[in-house]
């Protein structure tokens, strides 16, 4: 084998490497992204439910977000044992949705599916979860928590603003 | 094997594979994405068995995108024919409601996230939006307001696309997305000298 012939041999097989490896690590990337700019520096603390003022172009945290949309959001870190993520009852569409730190979907709930609030307990499998609460297990540490409730005009963002009061991501208990 | 030898065929490699990676995701389509009409959508965005250039190239332009039985996301770049959708062009976006309990169509400049005009009309959904007989809607999606009674800003926009989401999809939908009749767009003028 020639010397410039195992030159790229080894380039491509690097290449490949490389590419395959970037790609896979791109989603992890862009929640990492994601969740820094949710904390804005260190001012929202993990394992919080925030609620983000109503979506303008001044939204920049996530792509793509809906202006008839009011978001609860919480980014969470699963080291110190399972949280209590509760979405609160909303008279018109809403969900609690989960997301890994791999931007995969590990739980969506919507209000057609569970009457009132939405709660769960959120764990990493093997952590001990208080009972009394349907048990979801995430596959990652972090990720990304997140109450969608329709709220397309002012009005009906000021009073998903209230129900939002509800939500909680905390220790479970 | 020298060093050299092994140091210029690794940054090579490196500069090839990433490159790559960043010209597939940044920009192409994913091998899982379809066209719907026109609306480009992926069935895989959300689930774990999705592949690993779906996954990138949701969670860039998509982050947080949801499962499709809870939605379906579809995006388009162009109008009916094929042109780019750019803020010199006006356009007129006609359908009627989707199987859906809940839908909308929202307007993103290149960057993903709404165009800075401060027109708060980036977006259009069923319940605001105003209905002619029989059901269809128009809506205009241009840089200034116009006599459609339904309007999408696009000023300052640049190149955009429009994304229709549809919250909890019907069961007859979801058994075959291709039957979804999404609504149309029409380029109805553009600013003089320009395409």
């Amino acid at each position: 084998m020639s010397g410039v012939t195992r030159w790229l041999l080894l380039t491509m097989a690097v290449a490949a490497i490389a590419h395959l490896g970037s790609v896979w690590a791109a989603p992890y990337l862009l929640m990492r992204v994601a969740t820094e700019r949710l904390q804005m520096g260190g001012e929202v603390r993990v394992n919080t439910m925030q609620q983000p003022d109503r979506v303008t172009e001044a939204a920049r945290a996530v792509v793509r977000p809906s202006p008839d949309l009011a978001y609860s959001i919480c980014t969470f870190d699963l080291s110190q044992g399972p949280l209590h993520l509760r979405a609160a009852a909303w008279d018109d569409y809403m969900s609690l949705s989960v997301f890994a730190a791999n931007s995969d979907v590990v739980f969506v709930r919507n209000d057609r599916q569970s009457a009132g609030a939405i709660e769960i307990t959120l764990a990493l499998d093997g952590q001990r979860a208080p009972e009394g609460r349907e048990v979801v297990i995430s596959p990652s540490q972090t990720g990304i928590a997140l109450v969608r409730r329709l709220a397309p005009d002012q009005a009906r963002f000021n009073a998903a603003t209230v129900a939002a009061a509800g939500d909680i991501c905390a220790p479970a208990s | 094997m020298t060093l050299r030898f092994l140091g210029s065929a690794v940054l090579m490699g490196l500069v090839l594979g990433v490159g790559a990676a960043v010209l597939i995701v940044g920009r192409l389509a994913t091998f899982s994405d379809s066209s719907y009409s026109g609306w480009h959508g992926n069935e895989l965005a959300g689930q774990a068995a999705a592949d690993i250039y779906t996954r990138a190239a949701i969670a860039r332009t998509g982050l947080l995108a949801l499962t499709r039985e809870e939605t379906l996301y579809f995006t388009r770049y162009a109008d009916a024919d094929g042109v780019a959708l750019n803020e010199r062009c006006s356009y007129l976006l006609e359908g009627t409601d989707p199987p859906a309990r809940w839908w909308s169509v929202t307007l993103y400049a290149a960057d993903n996230y709404l165009a800075r005009n401060g027109d708060g009309a980036a977006s259009m959904d069923q319940t605001r939006v105003v209905r002619a007989e029989g059901g269809r809607f128009r809506i205009w999606v241009a840089a200034a307001a116009d006599r459609e009674p339904n309007w999408i800003s696009s000023r300052n926009a640049g190149d955009f696309s429009l994304t229709l989401r549809l919250y909890n999809p019907e069961p007859g939908l979801l058994e075959d997305v291709h039957s979804l009749r999404p609504p149309v767009i029409r380029t109805v003028s553009c600013a003089a000298g320009e395409a």
